[in-house]
């Protein structure tokens, strides 16, 4: 009996210490990046807008691997709105680092989606005239460069799978009449902390108000 | 688990049974599950550490990383959840706790994958599998800890975190319905499969509970039995015996089980065992055997019943055999006692009844035996008397005296006495006197010898007469002592007597061959016969049939002398000639004879006659008689044969005798025919000769008169119609010569060159009529000083030439001599004379060289001639040693072959030109269309040293002149034909002097048709010398050297007084002063030889016969004397002996006999009577000059020019017309 009441009580231990366990992973996966401060007007950018399209930008960091998810996302959102959309994927390239650093798994995956055009952004500084902080970061701007769009487009960190940001721009895209404009970014900070967008830790979010 | 249902057919202890199975086996699954779950999930641990580090090693911001998140959680919070399950399956596998626990743990491992993947949908799939494999546990309450894992991870997320869980931020009931739907649906299944897992183990371990229990009663009634019980799987295997089985072999399962009962069969029954088993197992049917195997108790082999029979299933199919083995040892033994008891009575019975056979056996074959060796001994007996009294020869035994002792029934028919005469008879008393010291010494040596020995023995028979033995004798012991002789003896009398037969023909044979006449044959065969037969009294009678007596040609008596021929008719003799046939009389029968008048008698009466006939295949003829006065049976009918044979030998000796007597006459009238013949054609031939020599002659010295074109045609045409008729007489003399074998060749010092250009020269006017190239050519190798048969040679060249003249219309003839073998002492020169003719077919060649034969009919009819030239040349030329032959191409020309043999003339030595050294290197320019003309030229002028270059024609010649000319190498000399076509010699030789570069060239022109007044323009022309072709290469060295000498006293132009010709070159030479004596009596025949001498330049005193002729010599020294053989008073022959004696050894007066007779031995007449050479009648110029150039040496052809009867010297050489000079 006592036996039994010992092997009750190691797993009742057990049970909870995995408990509490996933209770942290869940939260980090699920807690967003900053939010961009992005312009209401097309910005003064080297970015190019295609007349009678409307525009998408993406800032991803080259080497999160949280953004992973994101490029899958575009993937399949391009395939509903292939033609609708002038889509830009923005890879952040700090200069400290040599040339190529930005070419990854993620700019290759980027680079063979139709109808998306792959920019190194060095220094961060198109990201950064669109108000980017956090990998993942979308901006949908309509054909008179209104911005009608900002937020990710994964429901988690890294988290592959329908999410409310993709469907948010397909409706933009096709019907104009989308359930929201705004959605959380997952994914790693695009700047160091300590630099001039200023970031207060790695990785974390705040969500749409 | 034991369910309620099977009770009623299942006992409770086979339920029990059953249900302790089933508990066995769940706890086995449990166990078994539990240790799979273990390792797995320490493999998905690991797997969450691999997934973490691949996908997401590190987190980002800007340009800083650090170690992503999901690393540490996949370490941590992955051990955290696989250490207690696997813990708890290591520890207490098979507990319900601790599969709970790893069904709790697979469940959370799954969600911390998906986290680590990103949310991937296909790690989703760990969730489905994860309940999969929980399945394995067969215990579907298993499931429900993990399902509520599933429930509590969806709820809790979807409370606090719904957009991880759906993507969105709000959800609906339905979805977490769906959500939960999918996993309660498999659930749902894996929960109905555990059930039916579980009910299908609980049945299966009931069935085993029973045939373990049924088992179980089986062993315990096989145990019970007092046989041995097993059992077999399908395939043989044994894998079960009762107690007594192990009892009886002491054996254990493990060692018998299977194939492990063989060790204990008896050896003997194994293979039988095995192979009546192995074919039950094959076909299923019945096994049943006897068999021992061995008890391990005592270890006796036992007979045992082996049977076994299979147990089918429902289709038919064996599935086990169940066997048994019944003791039966005892029952066995008992019947084997039984058996071998009777066999052994059986085999007593065999044996008594197989002895009792064999001694009855053995008894019938010894009486056979017996039987058989006494019918053996019977016919041995009666074997040996029958090879005895039929021997073919006598055999005999008698004592160590010579007593016969035995003697067999051949004795009687041998020697005619019989077995007991002889039986009563010595050795000594029959043995012929001559073989009776041999006989008694060899009696005296067989006492002593053993061994046999063959001598001959001569045995007077009962009748007298003596046989020949031939005796094989050895002696006979008993004890080892000599008691006695045995032998065989054989009739060799008539072998003897055919021998000596064929030694005496053989004789007479041989004497026949040997002896020449038939006195010394019939003596020797006399003698012959006598060693034979009794011929004391012998004679041989031929028959002359004209006379119709016999004549005796041999005679040998000893009372009558030999008698005188004697009519055919009342004798013996002509009783046998007139039968044929040989007879042998007694005196009774000669009686008889003179009884009835059909012989008379005739000399000394005779007791014995015998006479053979001389038989030959014209008949009879002659008789061979022997006769015996005092013995009336001396003769027997052997003896008859065999003079018979030698009768016909001697007749064959006579006949041949009489042949070779026939043949010696026929020869004789031959001979004394062929003398006729001979003495005919001599006198043929100088009763034609002597008037042809006149028409001939004659008509030559008309011609040389002055005479109208008629007359000269007229007389031109009886000149050659002569010259033909002298031809075709001379063919046929030689032909006949030929025929007579009486042609021979004389062999003199000869000059080649002389005879073959003086024969070119004889025939240049005929190819200058017809205008062909006529030329020699002796090939400067051939040694010209010779021994040989001039005469024949020049024949055999003027009949090959005459014919190539004859035969060829345009081209040229050209007659050349080349050396074809030489040595020391000999030469071998090929002649040929080639033209450029009519051709000959090859099938004519075939027939060429016979004689009577032309080409064909047509060419005798077009151009004459006998046919008997080539014919005569062949013979000619074979009597010499050569060979002769033709090649011919019809249309093209035709060259005819011969090879001759010289004997080089002993320390002759090649006669260089004299001053040949002037020529040498002197540049001559050859200038001829003629391309063998310029051969020939080019081979002379090479032998004198003469630098030559040659040009076909005019053209060319002035080219090379001139080129010389510039070069500073101007030709001295030039040669040239006269005929050429576009520019002949004349016009050549204008064009050179019209040159003044080459003008200084000396200039000799050759021609082959000279007309009168070329002199004039060959001056004017500038030419220095001209010569007529053939010219010999005398003529040609003396015109260069004139030439050449002319040039280096004056380099003027040349001029008429200058000119070189033949004529001007024999002028220089010509001596007249020659004294010429001509004996001849006909006075015709004296103006034609003076007047041909005195047209070659020579004075001839002429007298009338030979007396004058030595008178005038013994005034006169003459130089040459021509001499007619036949003259009154004195002939030729007289003459020239007498000449001979007068002269002596101090002077040597050539004499050349001038004669109609030409018939072979005339010549040697002459020789002998003292000549020196000979020509035979009518004599032609030519050949009145060859005479004197040879005697003379100096003069040649050209003297004719000399006393040419025109009114000039011509300028060109007149050789050609030279006949017609016999005009003068």
């Amino acid at each position: 009996m006592r036996k039994k009441l010992l092997f009750i009580m190691v797993a009742v231990l057990w049970l909870s210490l995995i408990s509490c366990g996933l209770w942290v992973t869940w939260s980090y996966q699920n807690t967003p990046g900053e939010r961009a401060n992005a312009p209401g007007k097309w910005p003064l950018t080297s970015v190019q807008r295609k007349r009678g399209l409307p525009t998408l930008v993406l800032a991803i960091h080259p080497h999160c691997p949280c953004s992973r998810a994101t490029i899958g996302e575009l993937a399949l959102l391009m395939t509903h709105v292939q033609g609708l959309v002038n889509a830009n994927v923005l890879f952040v390239k700090p200069h400290e680092f040599s040339d190529d650093w930005e070419k990854t798994d993620l700019w290759k995956s980027a680079a063979s989606i139709p109808g998306v055009r792959v920019i190194t952004d060095e220094g961060g500084v198109e990201a950064a005239s669109f108000g980017s902080r956090t990998s993942g970061q979308a901006l949908l701007y309509d054909t008179n460069g209104q911005l009608i769009f900002n937020g990710g487009i994964t429901s988690s960190r890294g988290h592959s799978g329908e999410n409310e940001g993709r469907s948010a721009l397909v409706s933009l895209l096709t019907t104009d009449m989308p359930s929201t404009s705004e959605t959380p970014v997952f994914g790693c900070p695009l700047f160091n902390s300590g630099s001039e967008e200023p970031t207060e830790e790695f990785c974390h979010g705040v969500r749409q108000k | 688990m034991a369910s309620g249902k099977n009770n009623l057919i299942t006992s409770d202890s086979t339920l029990r049974l059953a249900n302790d199975q089933f508990r066995e086996h769940q706890l086995l699954v449990y166990r078994r599950t539990d240790g799979m779950f273990a390792p797995l999930m320490v493999a998905q641990w690991l797997a969450g550490i691999v997934i973490a580090v691949c996908i997401s090693p590190k987190t980002w911001e800007g340009a800083a990383s650090h170690t992503h998140p999901h690393v540490w959680t996949a370490i941590f919070l992955g051990a955290a959840i696989s250490v207690f399950p696997v813990f708890l399956g290591l520890l207490r596998p098979g507990a319900t706790s601790t599969r709970y626990a790893i069904a709790v743990g697979q469940m959370l491992m799954g969600g911390l994958l998906i986290h680590l993947t990103g949310g991937r949908i296909e790690t989703h799939f760990h969730v489905f599998g994860s309940l999969a494999f929980l399945a394995f546990y067969r215990d579907w309450k298993v499931l429900i800890p993990a399902t509520l894992v599933v429930t509590a991870d969806h709820f809790l997320r979807g409370v606090f975190w719904p957009q991880s869980v759906y993507g969105v931020l709000t959800t609906t009931n339905w979805r977490t319905l769906e959500h939960a739907g999918w996993v309660l649906f498999e659930v749902f299944f894996l929960v109905i499969s555990c059930l039916y897992s579980q009910r299908d183990m609980w049945e299966r371990a009931l069935k085993h509970a029973t045939l373990d229990v049924a088992e179980k009663g089986f062993r315990q009634l096989a145990d019970a039995m007092p046989q041995i019980v097993w059992t077999s799987r399908p395939d043989g295997w044994l894998d079960y015996y009762n107690q007594r089985w192990f009892d009886y072999t002491g054996m254990t399962l493990e060692e018998t089980q299977g194939w492990g009962w063989e060790p204990v069969v008896h050896p003997d029954d194994l293979q039988l065992c095995l192979d009546a088993w192995n074919e039950s197992v094959r076909t299923g049917k019945l096994y049943e055997i006897k068999y021992r195997f061995k008890r391990a108790s005592d270890g006796a082999c036992r007979w045992h019943l082996g049977r076994a029979s299979a147990v089918l299933d429902e289709h038919g199919q064996i599935i086990k055999w169940f066997g048994t083995a019944t003791d039966i040892d005892d029952q066995k033994r008992a019947e084997e006692g039984l058996l071998s008891t009777r066999a052994e009575l059986e085999e007593r019975v065999r044996e008594r009844t197989a002895a009792l056979a064999s001694a009855n056996s053995e008894l019938i074959l010894e009486i056979q035996e017996r039987k058989q060796m006494e019918a053996a001994l019977r016919e041995g007996e009666q074997k040996y008397r029958d090879l005895f009294e039929n021997a073919n020869d006598i055999i005999y035994t008698h004592d160590l005296q010579g007593n016969y002792t035995s003697v067999n029934k051949t004795c009687e028919k041998i020697v005619g006495y019989t077995s007991a005469e002889a039986l009563s008879m010595n050795v000594a008393q029959i043995i012929a006197p001559e073989y009776f010291e041999e006989a008694t010494r060899r009696l005296v040596q067989k006492t002593t010898e053993l061994s046999a020995s063959v001598y001959e023995l001569g045995i007077i028979a009962k009748d007298g007469h003596t046989v020949i033995l031939e005796v094989n004798s050895r002696l006979v012991c008993e004890d080892g002592k000599p008691t006695g002789v045995q032998g065989m003896a054989r009739d060799v009398t008539e072998r003897r007597r055919a021998e000596a037969e064929r030694q005496i023909i053989s004789e007479i044979v041989q004497g026949i061959v040997t002896t020449s006449n038939l006195d010394e044959l019939f003596k020797l065969t006399h003698r012959a016969i006598r060693k034979l037969l009794y011929a004391e009294n012998c004679f041989v009678t031929l028959y002359d049939a004209t006379t119709n007596l016999m004549h005796f040609e041999f005679w040998a008596d000893k009372f009558d002398p030999i008698p005188e021929p004697q009519p055919f008719g009342a004798n013996f003799s002509s009783y046998v000639l007139r039968a044929g046939q040989a007879i042998l009389l007694t005196e009774a029968a000669q009686n008889h004879m003179y009884e009835r008048g059909e012989v008379e008698e005739c000399g000394t009466k005779s007791l014995s006659w015998l006479g053979v006939p001389l038989r030959t295949p014209r008949g009879t003829i002659g008789v061979l008689v022997v006769q015996h006065y005092e013995e009336a049976d001396a003769y027997s009918d052997r003896d008859l044969e065999f003079l018979s044979a030698v009768g016909d030998q001697i007749a064959l000796a006579i006949e041949r005798k009489r042949a070779e007597h026939e043949l010696e006459q026929a020869r004789d009238a031959a001979l004394e025919s062929a003398r006729l013949k001979s003495e005919f054609l001599a006198n043929m031939s100088h009763e034609i000769r002597t008037p042809m020599n006149g028409v001939i002659g004659m008509a030559g010295l008309l011609l040389d008169t002055e005479l109208n074109a008629d007359q000269r045609d007229f007389a031109e045409t009886i000149r050659t119609s002569g010259d033909a008729l002298l031809t075709i007489i001379n063919d046929i003399l030689d032909f006949s010569k030929i025929e007579a074998g009486k042609l021979q060749v004389d062999i003199v010092h000869f000059d080649l060159r002389n005879a073959v250009e003086g024969t070119v020269e004889l025939l240049a006017d005929r190819a200058r009529e017809k205008n062909l190239e006529f030329a020699s050519f002796i090939h400067s190798e051939v040694p010209t000083a010779l021994c040989g048969d001039p005469g024949r040679l020049r024949q055999i060249l003027t009949n090959l030439t005459s014919n190539a003249l004859k035969f060829t219309e345009r081209g040229e003839v050209i007659v050349a001599a080349e050396k074809e073998f030489e040595n020391a002492a000999a030469v071998m020169i090929r002649f040929s004379v080639s033209d450029t003719g009519i051709g000959i077919s090859e099938e004519t060649q075939q027939k060429l060289f016979r004689a009577f034969t032309q080409a064909d009919g047509s060419t005798t009819r077009k151009y004459g001639g006998t046919g008997l030239g080539l014919s005569i040349s062949k013979q000619l030329v074979e009597l010499m040693g050569g060979k002769i032959g033709v090649t011919s191409v019809p249309g093209k020309g035709s060259s005819f072959w011969f090879t001759m043999s010289f004997d080089k003339q002993p320390h002759k030595a090649a006669v260089t030109p004299a001053n040949i050294e002037s020529l040498e290197n002197l540049r001559v320019l050859i200038v001829d269309d003629n391309a063998t003309n310029r051969k020939i030229l080019s081979h002379q002028l090479s032998s004198w040293g003469m630098i030559h270059v040659e040009a076909d024609s005019g053209a060319e010649a002035l080219e090379l002149l001139k080129s010389a000319a510039a070069n500073g190498v101007p030709y001295d000399l030039a040669l040239m034909d006269f005929l050429m076509p576009g520019m002949d010699g004349f016009a050549l030789a204008e064009a050179i002097k019209s040159d003044s570069e080459i003008a200084p060239v000396r200039l000799v022109l050759l021609t082959s048709a000279g007309e009168s007044g070329d002199g004039v323009r060959a001056r004017s022309a500038g030419i220095a010398a001209c010569l007529s072709k053939p010219m010999r290469q005398s003529q040609l060295f003396d015109c260069l050297m004139s030439v050449m000498s002319n040039s280096a006293r004056s380099t003027r132009r040349p001029t008429s007084s200058t000119l070189v010709t033949k004529h001007a070159l024999q002028e220089s030479k010509k001596t007249s002063h020659r004294l010429i004596l001509l004996a001849e009596d006909n006075v015709v025949n004296q103006r034609v030889a003076a007047r041909q001498l005195e047209n070659l330049g020579y004075r001839a005193d002429v007298v009338a016969n030979g007396k004058e002729a030595i008178e005038a010599l013994s005034r006169i020294p003459y130089d040459l004397v021509f001499m007619d053989c036949q003259m009154p008073e004195m002939d030729g022959y007289e003459a020239s002996a007498e000449i001979r004696r007068i002269e002596g050894d101090a002077k040597h007066t050539p004499i050349v006999a001038m004669t109609a007779h030409a018939l072979q031995g005339d010549r040697e007449k002459c020789l002998v009577a003292g000549m020196d050479d000979y020509v035979s009648k009518p004599v032609r110029v030519e050949e009145l000059m060859r005479i004197l150039a040879t005697f003379f040496a100096e003069v040649s052809s050209d003297k004719v020019e000399g006393t040419r009867p025109t009114t000039h010297a011509p300028v060109v050489d007149v050789t050609r017309k030279e006949h017609t000079l016999q005009l003068a």
